[in-house]
């Protein structure tokens, strides 16, 4: 019995469902049948039908399609719009983009080398640090004497040595003739010579820099004989 | 060249003819689209932007299409995933925001006097509240049922559920809408 009951409501609630496309007119012709059929057994549920056919004959009045199509008429037009113009920009952008970026890089890259800050050679920044080093070391010495692959140490000591003579022959001193007696009288010179040239420094005032600077100008040579005279310099005295 | 079905669509957008697809495209289906953001949404302007997306965002994947199911459905699962973004993003600003918000349901009927038109909006508005305050599985078979006149079948096949169900949702939503919009006639 209770079985019936349950199958008789689940019939029942199936036949109500089929009120909406009823009223609306879908409703297949077997469909129609029964829900005619449970119409007829039960005149209450008539009831609800009007009321769902009065509703909806004023929201059929709102002309909802008719809003709709007006509203969306030129979606397509907008849609293009937007879609072609994006892709459009994204396409120019990725060409701008595209030729841009070598010329750019070309443009700096021909500025750092005019300014001189791009140096091919001395990419690395040790080898160009002491690159640096070195073109100071010309800049304050005598390139020549570094550069210059026929002035020979022999050159620039026959130098010193012509310069030594003609200063003792103009001072209307002796000139040595045997090669130890010029080495003394030479080492005797260039001692004088530093002695002179430091009590000058001093009695000028010049200050530590300008003797660095002085010194900067010295031949190499002439550095290591000086420093070979200051081993023998008594300091006490 | 007529492109009228969805293959003619597929097939000349992605061969290059895009321009022309992308019309046929959303001419077929515009009025589907904004209906339904629309009754996501509730408003005309913000289903307009939301309707443009859908098409922006099919239109870049319809290469993507592999159709395994109706363009109608994928194209309805993109509108209902765009429109909940929007929601979110209202609920989040409406938060922020005081003072009346913009009502968009804004467009007289040419033919009504102006008395009846008021009348129109205001049963119109009436309406598409009701409709929001429907359970979302019983407003999208009414909406798809009611407005886009699709089978069952079709809708079970969009919305993944059963035939039987979807009469029974149908039926619910039609009795809550009469029950609620009688008031207003009376």
């Amino acid at each position: 019995m209770n079985s019936n009951s349950e199958i008789k409501k689940q019939d029942s609630e199936e036949v109500q469902e089929l009120l909406p496309d009823y009223v609306f007119g879908r409703i297949s012709p077997e469909d129609k049948f029964s829900f005619e059929n449970y119409l007829n057994e039960h005149p209450e549920f008539q009831n609800e039908v009007n009321e769902v056919r009065k509703v909806f004959s004023e929201i059929g009045k709102l002309d909802f399609d008719k809003k709709i199509v007006l509203k969306s008429r030129d979606l397509s037009v907008k849609v293009n719009e937007r879609l072609f113009s994006r892709r459009a920009k994204l396409r120019s952008g990725f060409l701008s983009l595209k030729f841009l970026a070598p010329v750019l890089t070309s443009l700096i890259i021909i500025i750092l080398i005019i300014n001189g800050k791009f140096d091919f050679l001395s990419w690395d920044s040790n080898v160009s640090s002491k690159q640096n080093a070195i073109m100071s070391v010309l800049d304050k010495t005598d390139a020549a004497t570094l550069v210059d692959e026929n002035v020979t140490e022999r050159d620039i000591l026959q130098e010193s040595a012509n310069q030594f003579i003609d200063e003792r022959f103009n001072a209307g001193q002796n000139i040595p003739q045997d090669d130890k007696s010029i080495a003394e009288v030479m080492e005797s010179y260039f001692g004088d010579e530093l002695v002179n040239n430091a009590a000058g420094l001093s009695a000028t005032g010049e200050s530590d820099s300008d003797i660095y600077k002085q010194l900067n100008t010295i031949d190499e040579n002439d550095l290591q004989e000086i420093l070979k005279e200051l081993k023998n310099v008594n300091v006490a005295s | 060249m007529l492109i009228e079905t969805d293959y003619d669509i597929v097939r000349e957008y992605t061969s290059g003819n895009r321009e022309t697809a992308a019309t046929a495209f959303v001419r077929k289906y515009q009025k589907f689209v904004y209906a339904s953001a629309f009754r996501y949404l509730q408003s005309y302007d913000d289903a307009e932007d939301a309707s443009q997306e859908v098409f922006i965002k099919a239109l870049n994947n319809l290469h993507k299409f592999r159709g395994e199911s109706s363009i109608k459905t994928w194209l309805y699962r993109i509108t209902i995933n765009i429109c909940s973004s929007v929601l979110r993003k209202k609920k989040i600003l409406s938060v922020f925001k005081f003072g009346p918000q913009e009502d968009a349901i804004d467009l007289p009927s040419e033919d009504a006097t102006p008395h009846e038109n008021l009348e129109k909006n205001e049963y119109e508005e009436k309406f598409v509240k009701v409709l929001s305050k429907l359970p979302e599985k019983q407003r999208e078979t009414f909406a798809l049922r009611y407005f886009e006149n699709m089978t069952y079948e079709e809708m079970s096949n969009m919305l993944g559920t059963s035939v039987g169900g979807l009469k029974a949702n149908y039926f619910q939503a039609v009795r809550k809408v009469t029950e609620m919009m009688k008031k207003d006639l009376n």
